[in-house]
């Protein structure tokens, strides 16, 4: 099993935790069948997760590829978000448009019908009410005055003349 | 190395199966033997694991000996791959799946062509009142064919909102076809319980319908728009192309909720223009005109009645009546000769409603001087034909006039010797500058030229010269009379009377009116205020005190005209006129009423056309609230009489009551003052005016 796992992992470099270069504990039964080696010539023990030594133009490969899916990510959230308050825009234009013309044709229809009650009301009054047209005898003509002189007034005070007192 | 394997694994199940056959043979097997047998495995694993290293020992390389199942999948993966940016070349780039253009196939499904209708703009008066307006309604069609219902139970639920039977209903809509008009004119309401039925194979169609509110108050005035949206007389032809907003038929694009996209939508359907038609007219005036207008030619019998109100100071019109009239919504009752506005369409005879100007045109050439005096004979000859005074059979010779005592008596002989101070080619010359033989400079439509005689006839008759003098033998329109008398009482100035102010917006600026008339002056402003002062002498102490409200200054002038056919002139057809100006010192008003046909003894212009103006002129005191030039004087009982009976012409024509009985201001004519001028001629052959 460790074997196969191993046989997967993506290591270009040719190290492998094999039998012929180093003798590692993590071998299964087989290496138990070996012969511990003695201490003076025991290997160096390579950690497994020491970082990856990549050459530079790899690096700079890599680096140019995340950076470029970041944006293509923005792009493409800031791509959906304007289509989307595009379309939503012109759907409340629509919609204010319709509301726009509803009103217009309520309003001609209100000033029909404020027309027609004028009508109306000429009717009612023409006939036997009574009513009769303005008459300038009717009318009382008044001169406007001069206004009266203004008279200064003293200031009043601001302290009011009673104190009240702090106990009720 | 396949091929290998699967001979390792052959074996190992061979060997697998030796052992279970030797383990069914005695049920107890050894621990080492079974050790063994698992042992195999590993074994296995561990020769291929060596297997392996031995490839792993070798530089990295590309995979080319993976199976061939992974390749498989990779190139099903990189073939899905070109499928798609093939497909993606083939939306984006090419545009033409399947012989079909995607920007087309697109563009049919959210396009629609609109004819958009834009409503005609209203007409409103000077006060904002709406006098002609578009309203929607509906025709409604029914397609039989179409039918998912019986037409008997459609035409049963359409028969409560169509107020009609259910079998004229399914008469009219038939039983079998499409298209079929079954209503029209259907208002907002009706259409909008027809479309709550949901009835399949009903149609509505909507149109614009002009819309009258004031009925025939304004009829020949504003004219009709048909039940086609044709522009018929009036204004409403006049002004269409100021009036009529069309689009042509565009495209837009629409949602599918049916929504419009506004990426093409016209600009003008968008923010369409909120402007209206303003009139210069007065609806509250006009109805009172009518009223008074109307009151008289019932009492009177009279054919037909026009009067203008008109401000003097820019010639527009504060109330344009004619009557008869008739109602523009239900046009297609009435009858076609109600259609022209005759008083600006139609010639008359003015009579002594003409003097002033002929005063003026004295008076401007210095041929008289304001104190001169003439002798009235009472009756002359000129030319063989007799001429005499209107009440030459009452009293006689007036005797020696001033000029203004010929105005207030209306003398005919008087003004014939006053003009004929004036040389024949001047006088000639000067009729010719009151622009009468052209059509009046308004707006208006089918303004009627008025009729001069020929420079020649006129130079050579000595009686035509003489009858003009007292405004038979020339014929104008009553606009046109109004025009000049209005010139005359804006201190000489040329007035054009207009009926439209512009188009303007709802809070009252206008975007559009009318070029202003220059200032040119036709008469000099001395001039004018002298005849204006004889005009008030005529309200104060001549033919026309009948107009006189106390407390306001008002001139003016009677004039009763005979009609005259086909060269002769009809004994008892009279054409009486009044016009009054107001305040006469500076003068704001003039208000000029023509009754054609009174009948009865006593249908002068003093008695039918008088008590109009003053009851106009009260009602216009009232309305715009004009304080009076003079404290008016106490009651007492004549002038509370003759205020509220304001209308009531004496007939008593007895010739002892003369002009001067009554010298107090406010009491009715006590004598019909102005009866036919008979000019001789009752056959001769002179141009008959216009018969309107």
């Amino acid at each position: 099993m460790v074997a196969a796992a191993q046989s997967s992992y993506p290591n270009p470099s040719p190290r492998r935790p094999r039998s012929s270069r180093s003798k590692s504990a993590v071998s299964a039964p087989r290496r138990s069948l070996q012969v511990a080696p003695s201490v003076a010539s025991r290997p160096k023990v390579t950690s497994l997760s020491k970082a990856l030594e990549l050459p530079l133009w790899l690096r700079f490969i890599l680096a140019i590829q995340q950076s470029s899916s970041l944006l293509v990510m923005i792009l493409g959230v800031l791509t959906l978000g304007s289509y989307a308050s595009v379309v939503y825009s012109q759907h409340r234009w629509g919609q204010a448009y319709e509301t726009l013309e509803g009103l217009r044709q309520e309003e001609y229809q209100v000033t029909a019908i404020n027309e027609s009650l004028k009508e109306n009301l000429v009717d009612t009054a023409t006939k036997n009410t009574g009513l009769k047209w303005p008459d300038p005898s009717d009318m009382v003509f008044l001169e406007p005055t001069t206004p009266r002189p203004i008279v200064e007034m003293p200031p009043t005070d601001t302290v009011p003349a009673t104190t009240f007192p702090l106990g009720y | 190395m396949v091929s290998f394997r699967r001979q390792r694994l052959r074996s190992e199940y061979a060997r697998k199966q030796r052992g279970l056959k030797s383990s069914f043979k005695s049920q107890e097997t050894p621990l080492s033997q079974r050790r063994q047998s698992t042992r195999q495995p590993t074994r296995r694993r561990a020769a291929t694991n060596n297997h392996s290293v031995s490839s792993q020992s070798r530089p990295l390389n590309f995979p080319l000996n993976l199976s061939m199942r992974l390749w498989l999948v990779w190139g099903a993966i990189v073939l899905g791959i070109c499928g798609l940016i093939y497909r993606l070349y083939q939306l984006q780039v090419v545009q033409v799946v399947n012989d079909v253009n995607l920007a087309e196939a697109a563009a049919y499904q959210h396009s629609v062509n609109i004819t958009p209708v834009i409503p005609r703009r209203p007409i409103v008066d000077r006060f904002g009142n709406v006098l002609a307006m578009d309203q929607v309604r509906y025709t409604l069609y029914a397609h039989p064919d179409m039918f998912s219902d019986t037409p008997e139970n459609v035409a049963a639920q359409l028969a409560g909102i169509l107020e009609k039977s259910q079998e004229a209903v399914l008469k009219e809509m038939g039983t079998t076809g499409t298209g079929v008009k079954v209503e029209q004119d259907l208002t907002e309401d009706q259409a909008e319980k027809i479309r709550n039925l949901i009835i399949d194979g009903l149609d509505l169609a909507p149109h614009q319908q002009r819309l009258y509110p004031s009925a025939d108050l304004f009829a020949q005035v504003l004219g009709f728009v048909d039940l086609n949206g044709q522009e018929q007389t009036g204004l409403e032809q006049e002004f269409s192309s100021r009036l009529k907003r069309s689009l042509p038929t565009t495209e837009v694009d629409r949602m599918g909720n049916g929504l419009f996209l506004p990426d093409r939508m016209p600009e003008q359907l968008v923010y369409p223009d909120n402007l209206s038609l303003k009139l210069t007219l007065d609806s509250r005036l006009q109805r009172a005109v009518t009223d008074s207008l109307k009151a008289q030619m019932t009492k009177f019998s009279a054919k037909r009645g026009a009067v203008i109100v008109m401000d003097v100071r820019d010639g527009s019109l504060l109330s344009l009546v004619t009557l008869p009239s008739y109602n523009p919504n239900r046009y297609y009752d009435a009858d076609i000769s109600l259609f022209r506005n005759w008083a600006v369409n139609d010639l008359y005879e003015p009579g002594s409603t003409f003097k002033p100007i002929n005063v003026a045109i004295a008076l401007e050439n210095k041929a008289i001087q304001p104190t001169d005096t003439i002798y009235d004979e009472g009756q002359i000859q000129r030319g063989g034909w007799p001429i005499q005074n209107h009440d030459y059979n009452a009293v006689g010779a007036g005797g020696s006039l001033s000029i203004s005592q010929v105005l207030q008596r209306s003398s005919n002989v008087g003004m014939v010797h006053i003009m004929e101070q004036v040389p024949p080619q001047t006088y000639y010359e000067w009729l010719e500058r009151l622009e009468i033989g052209q059509p009046v400079n308004t707006d208006l439509p089918l303004a009627t030229p008025g009729q001069l005689r020929d420079r020649e006839l006129f130079m050579e008759s000595v009686v035509d010269r003489a009858t003009m003098t007292f405004g038979q033998g020339v014929s104008l329109t009553p606009l046109q009379m109004a025009q000049l008398l209005g010139t005359l009482a804006n201190g000489g100035r040329w007035i054009r009377p207009h009926v439209v102010q512009g188009l303007a917006n709802a809070d009252g600026t206008f975007e559009w009116q009318p070029e202003p008339l220059g200032a040119k002056q036709l008469f000099s402003p001395e001039t004018s205020h002298l005849v204006l002062g004889m005009m008030r002498d005529v309200v104060n102490i001549g033919t026309a005190k009948g107009v006189s409200i106390s407390g306001y200054d008002i001139g003016g002038k009677t004039g009763t005209a005979q009609k005259a056919a086909n060269g002769v002139y009809i004994d008892r057809a009279r054409i009486t006129s009044f016009v009054g100006i107001f305040p006469i010192y500076e003068p704001r008003y003039l208000v000029f009423a023509v009754i054609d046909e009174p009948q009865g003894e006593h249908a002068y212009g003093s008695t039918v056309a008088v008590p109009i103006v003053r009851q106009v002129l009260s009602t216009l005191i009232s309305l715009y609230s004009i304080p009076p030039s003079e404290p008016p004087k106490p009651v007492d009982a004549s002038t509370s009489t003759e205020s509220s009976t304001p209308t009531t012409p004496t007939e008593s024509p007895t010739p002892a009551e003369s002009t001067e009985s009554s010298t107090s201001t406010e009491s009715p004519p006590s004598t019909p003052v102005e009866s036919t001028d008979s000019p001789s001629p009752e056959s001769s052959p002179q141009s008959d005016p216009g018969q309107g």
